[in-house]
């Protein structure tokens, strides 16, 4: 037998399947049909970048309560020292490690919401991560995730899974709507990788679906999406070039390709990354350092080099965790799981920038776990109604009272 | 019930990665039975993993005393270790017969996620989840609760009478037993008072031991029983609540069945799993014996999962790569980095381990290999030669030769149909091989191979 097919072109060619080939076009043009034309009417070209810190993130080691004595207390070997904290007000430091919050707090571009969690927390990592996708709560499980779900309440087809894009190979929860599902991408300069199939004439993706096999259906519908939205993203994005230099970690490359998709002016409204690796059960001070080292110098390239571009005038950072950490440190250096948390929010049309308002009382604990003061699903109310201008209880199935941070 | 070749395919796809095409046409006729009999006897050696000793300098304690250039090249050595590990099993199921024992090896290693700082606790961690893999769940359970990885991981060795560490007893009702919504905080806490002193040591070898110090040994509650509980009577105490056997039917279901959930098997499955003493064997011999496990809406109705797909293409492609990188990379895109874990809970599963960034890839693999792969033998990853970018250079081969010999005495129009059956279990329209066009500039062997490469990137492959 032998074999030589290098660079060999297709050959084998239809004889003629009807119906077939005429979605297989790059038509990135009738990728934006699908949706409300986002950029004129209700967006202004306005976009979510959400950054998800996985694990749970040690919220009373990020925002410091400087000073507390209950804190120190509790952390005998955990708590940072006063005069080692980025000081920002008599009551708040920030961790030595995050200096690009204090950057952000001193021009004014950040506001840190504290006590941020739920009615009936849960401890458990996938569960409490679920909820806070879903956005629902300790008493309700939803099935599918709120960003996901703002697709379906702004899209009339699934024509544009990008308007909702994960940076990474994989796709979160909080992507999959009841009808829609976001996409993911790791870099969309790389164009030449596409399947051949996928330009193949004689398949259409679209054309008789096998309806009575659902996981194939499923399969059919996903490379139809892909088919569309590869086009769009590498058409659009192939002049864009950040000249900010950014930390090679996985991270940060992210972060890179949020920022030239934004610069190049895709039409997305939501992007999603995730950060992994702050489940710091045990010498948390060793532990906890690279994770955060790398969210660290990732931010900081990327909101200067947003802020350079002028895109941060039209780009809200959302920076949340699944939970924080227990108040008492455990014997082994670090911190069990805990419950509310502060979320970060970056901008520079930030209507309350700075320290949002206080952390919860240390003396007043559920359990040993601090309780939360404002539901996280206002945070994402605040964020559908203000900056997205999508109706919030569409998306989240209830009222939510808007906070003030926009 | 006479297993057709649709139904022997299927056998072989869900215990296993799959079956050589002639192999499969002797199944032909054989009752579900028979053929399950032959793949549990084909796995009742256990082939352990070998990548390192105990003498290794990787394989003891983190040296003291090392100067900073020391520590460099230790942490080089051991991260070269891990990755032996890993990839002397990936390669091991690339050639393995022990198909069913690897699988459900694949399974629990997810069920008990772990990932180890010390390479050849590592591999100890795997070679014990492969040598209970099909025996009895509680033995499974202990040897892997008590195993120096696990307590290592999820922080046991921290857990003492005066200062608790929750985090062994939460995953371990949470992920290992009961699951979710059947206990409550005050279980975790009480259950991580009963683990405290189960700890490990390193003695010239790595051992569990029971420090007696540490244990508290007070009386605890733990879901309604009182009394002096040590972790063996948790683990006794949590299979003897139905909810464990739910638990795992489930999980066990959900691997090898279906991506949608039956209530009415699962707690048919979870019924015999809990009669018969968590008795692993005879859970896997009532779901592959059952009729409904060979019905339409079974068959082919299920995402591959990422070793289904990786070990399934590696085996029958015989891919094979002289440098370890691509094989290390080819796990990360899958979704599936064998013992490295994205967190306590394992990896997804089902729907969630299709969006656009790993269908491309999944689509994309087969033909970079053999397109690429045989003249050659190498391949530039995705079409990349920039060192910086995010897809790295690969190389790989894959050799066909030995597949294609399976078919090469059929005409050449039935050696396509008969491999499109093969490759797809099913009969698909748009890629008729009756409609290709005569090739006669080409070879037989091309055309096949040729046509190959195009099933192996319709999202039919994507199923099993």
């Amino acid at each position: 037998m032998s074999i030589h097919n290098k660079h060999r072109r297709q050959f084998i060619k239809s004889t003629g399947v009807a119906g077939a080939g005429t979605l297989l076009l790059p038509n990135f043009l009738s990728a934006l049909s699908g949706c409300a034309d986002l950029s004129k009417v209700t967006l202004d070209g306005r976009r979510l970048v959400v950054i998800q810190l996985s694990g749970g993130n040690d919220g009373l080691n990020t925002l410091i309560p400087t000073g507390n004595d209950i804190y120190h207390r509790s952390r005998p070997n955990l708590a940072v020292a006063d005069n080692k904290t980025l000081k920002i007000t008599d009551q708040y430091g920030f961790n030595p490690s995050v200096d690009v919050f204090r950057w952000l707090y001193d021009e004014g571009l950040l506001s840190v919401v504290n006590g941020v969690g739920y009615p009936n927390p849960n401890r458990s990592h996938f569960r409490s991560m679920d909820i806070w996708q879903s956005a629902g709560d300790g008493n309700t499980e939803l099935a599918s995730g709120w960003v996901g779900r703002y697709l379906d309440a702004v899209c009339k087809d699934d024509s544009d899974p990008y308007k909702a894009l994960q940076v990474g190979i994989k796709l979160d929860m909080a992507l999959r709507g009841e009808l829609r599902t976001g996409f993911s991408v790791v870099d969309p300069s790389q164009h030449d990788a596409i399947p051949s199939i996928m330009r193949d004439q004689r398949i259409d993706f679209a054309y008789g679906l096998p309806a009575q096999n659902p996981a194939l259906h499923y399969l059919y519908k996903s490379v139809q999406s892909i088919q569309s939205s590869t086009d769009y993203l590498h058409e659009i994005s192939k002049t864009a070039d950040s000249k900010t230099s950014y930390p090679s970690t996985p991270f940060s490359r992210k972060l890179k390709t949020v920022s030239e998709l934004i610069s190049s002016g895709v039409d997305t409204s939501i992007y999603y990354v995730s950060h992994e690796g702050f489940d710091s059960h045990a010498n948390q001070n060793h532990f906890l350092n690279w994770p955060l080292k790398v969210f660290n110098e990732g931010l900081t390239a990327f909101t200067k080099d947003l802020r350079s571009s002028g895109a941060l005038d039209s780009t809200l950072v959302l920076v949340f965790s699944e939970f924080g950490r227990r108040v008492e440190e455990n014997a082994s250096g670090g911190t069990d799981h805990g419950t509310a948390n502060c979320v970060f929010l970056i901008g520079n049309q930030l209507n309350r920038a700075g320290i949002y308002n206080d952390i919860p009382d240390l003396s007043d604990l559920d359990n040993g776990d601090l309780k939360y003061s404002i539901d996280f699903r206002q945070v994402y109310a605040t964020i559908l109604d203000k900056w997205l201008k999508v109706d919030s209880e569409v998306v989240l199935k209830q009222k939510f009272e808007n906070l003030q941070f926009i | 019930m006479k297993l057709s070749q649709k139904e022997a395919r299927h056998i072989y796809q869900r215990a296993g990665f799959g079956v050589s095409y002639s192999a499969l046409q002797s199944k032909i006729g054989l009752t579900a039975a028979e053929v399950f009999q032959e793949i549990k006897h084909n796995s009742s050696a256990v082939q352990e993993t070998n990548a390192i000793g105990l003498s290794d300098r990787v394989s003891g304690p983190y040296p003291k005393g090392l100067s900073t250039a020391e520590q460099n090249d230790y942490r080089v050595a051991r991260a070269n270790s891990f990755v032996k590990v890993n990839l002397t099993w990936l390669r091991s199921m690339f050639n393995s017969k022990s198909d069913l024992r690897e699988k459900m090896t694949v399974f629990w290693h997810d069920h008990f996620a772990f990932i180890a700082k010390n390479p050849y606790l590592c591999q100890d961690l795997l070679n014990t989840i492969r040598k209970y893999a099909l025996g009895d769940f509680r033995s499974l359970l202990t040897n892997v609760s008590k195993h120096p990885a696990m307590l290592e991981f999820l922080d046991n060795q921290r857990n003492n009478r005066d200062a608790p560490n929750e985090n062994f007893a939460r995953e371990f009702l949470e992920l290992f037993t009961l699951g979710i919504g059947n206990y409550s905080e005050a279980d975790i806490k009480e259950a991580a008072r009963a683990f405290t002193g189960w700890k490990y040591k390193f003695d010239g070898s790595w051992q569990y031991y029971f420090d007696h110090k540490s244990h508290d040994d007070e009386p605890k509650t733990f879901l309604g029983e009182t009394g002096q509980f040590t972790g063996d009577d948790i683990i006794n105490i949590t299979l003897n609540h139905r909810a464990t056997a739910k638990h795992l039917a489930t999980k066990i279901y959900l691997f090898l069945v279906s991506d949608e959930p039956d209530e009415d098997r699962i707690d048919e499955l979870a019924d015999t799993f809990y009669q018969r003493g968590y008795n692993i064997e005879s859970l896997l011999d009532e779901i592959f014996m059952s009729e409904w496990f060979y019905s339409d809406e079974i068959i082919g109705s299920k995402i591959k999962s990422q070793m289904e797909y990786l070990v399934g293409l590696g085996r029958f492609l015989r891919i094979e790569c002289p440098q370890d990188y691509p094989l290390v990379v080819m796990q990360q895109y899958v979704g599936q980095h064998l013992l490295n874990p994205p967190n306590v809970g394992g990896w997804p599963s089902g729907r969630e381990l299709i969006n656009s960034s790993s269908l491309f890839f999944r689509m994309k693999l087969p033909q970079v290999i053999l397109d690429e792969g045989v003249e050659d033998e190498r391949f530039d990853f995705l079409g990349s030669s920039d060192s910086d970018d995010f897809y790295h250079k690969i190389r790989g081969s894959a050799d066909i030769s030995k597949f294609y010999s399976e078919f090469s005495d059929l005409p050449l129009e039935r050696a396509l149909m008969e491999l499109r059956f093969y490759v797809l279990g099913q009969e698909v329209e748009s890629v008729d091989p009756r409609r290709l066009e005569s090739g006669w500039f080409k070879s037989e062997g091309d055309i096949f191979v040729d046509y190959l490469k195009e099933l192996l990137q319709l999202p039919e492959y994507q199923l099993c």
